[in-house]
């Protein structure tokens, strides 16, 4: 998969792509022949949200930002869990059906890649500088409320 | 007064890809001062009250309120939601 950004650590690896996410070979990012369980996640574009028909999603984002939130989300979850984890997000344009953020983890037993995987989509959406612009059957578009960052 | 560049995010594009508003002084405070004062000029008050839940970033740091920047550029983060 092609990134425009990309940061890796010892256990982990994290990119940014134009475009729809691949979902093949993922596992390949997180080999190990000491893991005996793969756990993948791909959050695909569905066709409708909050009632409406939904055709695609154009994702703004902000490179340095959230590569340097992936990048520490890879290493808290690195921290919690004996994992190997990548995870890869999307930029621009997502269709229907294809993927927009993918996270693969790989351990010896398999409770720890799968809650590995489910703890970094959790984080990912509330901590990760990306937007999401939904743009509907009629070409209308609208973005989406999220998750506020401030602290103070 | 100082000139400060916004860098529009998310929501905020619908206002361009940047805009200049003049604050009192470098304190993220006063910036987000300056630029609920734009957007109510623009009579936008959606965008203001989005503006309260929103972020200033310089660079690759996230900036709280009592913060004074050192450049003249930042960035305005409405909330996320990426996935």
């Amino acid at each position: 998969m092609d990134l425009f950004s990309e940061v890796t650590g010892d256990l982990w690896k994290c990119g940014l792509t134009d475009g729809p996410c691949q979902t093949t070979e993922l596992d390949l990012l997180v080999k190990d022949p000491a893991h005996g369980a793969v756990a993948q996640f791909f959050g695909v574009v569905r066709d409708h949200n909050e009632g409406l028909a939904a055709a695609a999603v154009d994702y703004d984002v902000h490179p340095e930002l959230a590569s340097k939130a992936l990048a520490e989300l890879c290493c808290d979850i690195c921290a919690e869990y004996p994992v190997k984890l990548a995870i890869i997000h999307s930029r621009g344009i997502v269709r229907v059906g294809e993927a927009s953020v993918v996270i693969a983890a790989s351990s010896a037993h398999r409770k720890d890649a799968l809650g590995a995987v489910s703890d970094a989509i959790d984080r990912l959406k509330v901590r990760v500088p990306i937007w999401k612009k939904e743009i509907g059957l009629d070409d209308e578009q609208r973005w989406l409320d999220g998750h506020s960052l401030r602290e103070d | 007064m100082i000139t400060v560049s916004v860098q529009c995010l998310g929501v905020f594009r619908e206002l361009g890809d940047h805009f200049d508003v003049d604050a009192e002084n470098r304190s993220v405070l006063a910036i987000r001062n300056a630029v609920s004062a734009h957007l109510i000029r623009l009579n936008r008050p959606d965008l203001d009250g989005v503006l309260r839940r929103s972020i200033f970033a310089e660079g690759d740091e996230l900036l709280k309120d009592h913060i004074v920047i050192e450049s003249s550029t930042v960035s305005l983060l409405p909330p996320v939601a990426g996935g």
